[in-house]
């Protein structure tokens, strides 16, 4: 499913069938206990998957056909696609950069990976890997999503990221006390006897899950506090219980799961039709998904729904059957077609995330100031946006 | 004259206005008809045609001004910008998409076949032997708890073999080879294979399966070869480079699962790679002084293939007494194919390289250098 995070975060941007929506009170719906009723502005989607899909093989081709060099081109004309096809409250939004900043910063990138795997070769690889990297990659990501934020618009007013080098350190230490758990636990592993290492097995995972909800929550939280739409700062009211919940409550699914796949699954081992070796993969394959699928709907629902602009917020009401059912159908065709129909598949994800999205304007939508003009993006962000793993919601 | 909204760029109002264009100068109206800005085109900066999203006009003060209506700024830029609108004609004609899907997959297709392949080579080669070494290490540790219980042989029969397969390993499998005896948790399966760190593993059915001591030998030889060759990590670099090639040309990870039929090119670097370790011990064995076809015979057993006299016969149409293969046999054939811990799982082809073993057995030496 490594494949959908773009989709979410072009969903994020999108939206709706406007004219209706306005005219509808959603405060009632809502029951909100604010005096000045919100109006529920739905995103929407108006891509079509044919229509993606022929610019995607275009950029491929011709990315191909350039050894890379279109890549660039590539990835603006696909972000304009997403971008513009996103409607909130009868405007689209717009995807600003022009390729060549991309393209510098791509160049970059890959000089930087070949050194790491030159250094790599010569068993400089770990000290890279543990010392550079946790240094690089808090600026990285503030660099990243700055040029993102900046190169978004929705009525010509521009995103901004005000996140600094020090609060993503701040935000994203804890991962390395998972990353230095986990080798831990492997040595540990490799060292014991088989039945110590089942019985630690679930302790750890347990921690291990409890940090990843930490990790979600203080990364969501920084992202959205630090965003903002023009001069107007987002505020993030999740709570940590509220990640430390969805993360438990995904274990709970993986069990689950897994108990049901096994009850169907050991007759059939047992009368002797399958082999274990051949079954155990698909249950495995069938938990992984549905725990995704619950984090993804889980976590997208918290992440929207906490966020705020003064006297406006968000409503998400993703479902786990509605996106399983989703990632399902474009798992089986782009099975089918032999990968064609992915971008395709692009398009009907964010036509999902766009519909069980909205937008609770209290006030008008025609007060927000632009930001400063800034000065032309720096190399920083140019190198930060190479690395860009899609993880931007506007 | 084009209908669409106007904004001054500093904050989020949007009025509906009109774009005109007189002289090479452009004007934005407001619906009372007064001049909103009013610039030379040239200086604005018109976005591309992208499908049917909408175009802004965008001018310097950061003023905007965006229409839906695509036919119309086409018609009144008369000629679209060569470049941009170059890409929208290719992207709306269906000969040119269907060239491109041609081009991505036989792209895909050669750079699994080729480029791949050379470049991992290449870096497999440059890693150090100890580095290598470093990769297969804990992995026989970790594979003993899930899949392997220790040998049920006799010590006798393992010091035996040990004895005589010692010369060999350190003939040609150089320092670091190691022999080791196992048995599969799940049953009996007879199964040979090599780690990185030199060690090559034996299990007890495969040992018991054999019917004359170079049959085994021979297998050692096959297993040598992989790690002379060192196969496992050409086989995981190549893996890994793929995907990251993939992902540089194109800037999307969604892309190397267009190349899904590239995993069937993918196979075959295995297919490739049992060659050279036939080779190999095909090799070593005429150096031994050993005929390679124990390795044959021992492959047509591993792969429930009938014994070769039994084949040359069913071609010339003589029904022998022996063994001939049954229907049922190749009805289980599927599952077992399928079967990760089987021996057909990780040496595929078996029959297509039986009777290539056999016949360079039957040629003069040259043949395998």
């Amino acid at each position: 499913m490594n494949e959908h995070p773009a989709t979410g975060q072009s969903a994020s941007a999108l939206p709706a069938d406007t004219a209706a929506s306005r005219e509808k009170p959603a405060a009632a719906a809502e029951g909100a206990p604010e005096s000045p009723p919100r109006k529920t502005h739905p995103f929407e989607f108006r891509g079509n998957g044919l229509e993606y899909f022929k610019i995607w093989i275009v950029n491929v081709a011709l990315s191909i056909l350039t050894l890379g060099i279109y890549s660039a081109w590539a990835t603006v004309r696909s972000r304009r696609y997403f971008y513009a096809n996103t409607w909130l409250a009868g405007e689209p939004f717009e995807y600003l950069a022009s390729p060549l900043p991309i393209l510098k910063g791509r160049a970059v990138a890959v000089a930087l990976l070949a050194l790491y795997a030159l250094s790599n070769m010569y068993l400089m690889g770990e000290i890279v890997f543990l010392i550079v990297l946790p240094i690089a990659a808090p600026w990285l990501i503030v660099k990243g999503l700055a040029f993102r934020h900046r190169m978004s618009a929705w009525r010509n007013v521009q995103f901004r990221f005000h996140g600094t080098y020090l609060k993503a350190v701040a935000a994203l230490w804890p991962v390395l006390l998972i990353a230095a758990l986990s080798l831990g636990f492997v040595a540990l592993l490799v060292k014991s006897p088989p039945q110590l290492a089942l019985l630690l097995l679930l302790p750890y995972v347990l921690l291990l899950m409890f940090l990843a909800a930490w990790v979600g929550f203080r990364f969501s939280r920084f992202r959205v506090n630090y965003s903002a739409y023009g001069t107007t700062r987002f505020r993030f009211g999740a709570k940590l219980g509220g990640y430390v919940s969805i993360f438990m409550a995904t274990l709970g699914v993986g069990f689950f799961v897994g108990m049901v796949c096994g009850i169907v699954v050991f007759p059939l081992i047992l009368l002797g039709t399958f082999n274990a070796e051949l079954l155990l993969p698909v249950v495995t394959s069938a938990q992984i998904f549905a725990m995704l699928a619950f984090q993804k709907q889980a976590t997208t629902n918290i992440y929207f729904n906490s966020a705020a602009l003064p006297g406006h917020d968000f409503r998400a009401s993703l479902s786990f059957w509605g996106l399983a059912k989703t990632w399902l159908i474009c798992l089986f065709l782009a099975v089918v077609t032999l990968g064609l129909y992915l971008p395709a598949a692009r398009v009907r994800i964010a036509r999902y995330m766009a519909d069980h999205i909205a937008f609770r304007a209290r006030d008008s939508l025609e007060e927000f100031s632009a930001a400063e003009a800034q000065r032309a993006s720096a190399l920083g962000e140019q190198v930060g946006q190479a690395f860009d793993v899609e993880l931007s919601p506007f | 004259m084009i209908d669409g909204f106007f904004s001054d760029g500093r904050g989020s109002r949007r009025m509906p206005s009109t774009l005109q264009l007189a002289g090479g100068q452009a004007t934005v109206l407001d619906a009372a008809g007064r001049a909103l800005i009013s610039a030379p085109l040239a200086d604005t900066r018109i976005s591309s045609r992208l499908a049917s999203t909408p175009r802004s006009f965008r001018f310097a003060g950061g003023e905007q001004f965006v229409t839906s209506d695509n036919a119309a700024v086409d018609a009144l830029l008369r000629q679209p910008d060569s470049r941009w609108g170059l890409l929208q004609r290719l992207e709306s004609n269906y000969l040119a998409v269907i060239v491109c899907v041609a081009i991505v997959w036989g792209a895909a297709f050669l750079l699994a076949r080729y480029c791949v392949p050379w470049a991992a080579d290449q870096m497999a080669r440059q890693m150090s032997p100890e580095m290598a070494a470093r990769m297969g290490q804990g992995a026989l540790r970790l594979t003993d708890g899930v899949l392997f219980r220790p040998s049920a042989l006799p010590r006798e029969r393992q010091l035996q073999l040990r004895k005589q397969l010692q010369g060999v390993l350190e003939r040609y499998g150089g320092p670091a080879a190691k022999l080791h005896f196992r048995r599969f948790r799940r049953g009996p399966m007879p199964n040979a294979f090599a780690l990185p760190d030199g060690s090559i593993v034996l299990t007890d059915t495969l040992v018991k399966l054999a019917l004359h001591e170079n049959e085994i030998l021979a297998v050692v030889c096959h297993e040598i070869g992989h790690v002379q060759h060192r196969h496992l990590l050409r086989q995981s670099l190549r893996a890994s480079a793929f995907g990251a090639l993939i992902f540089l040309a194109t800037g999307e990870a969604s892309a190397a699962i267009v190349s899904l039929p590239t995993v069937l090119v993918a196979l075959s670097y295995r297919r490739e790679f049992e060659r050279e370790a036939d080779q190999f011990a095909i090799k070593a064995l005429i150096d031994e002084g050993v005929s390679p076809l124990h390795l044959a015979s021992m492959l047509r057993r591993l792969g429930g293939l009938a014994p070769r006299e039994a084949e040359d016969a069913a071609r010339e149409g003589n029904e022998v007494p022996g063994k001939p293969r049954t229907p049922a046999a190749s009805e289980g054939r599927f599952f077992r194919d399928l079967d990760a811990t089987d021996y057909f799982s990780t040496h595929p082809d078996i029959h297509e390289r039986v009777l290539w073993i056999e016949a360079a057995a039957a040629a003069p030496a040259p043949e395998l250098q």
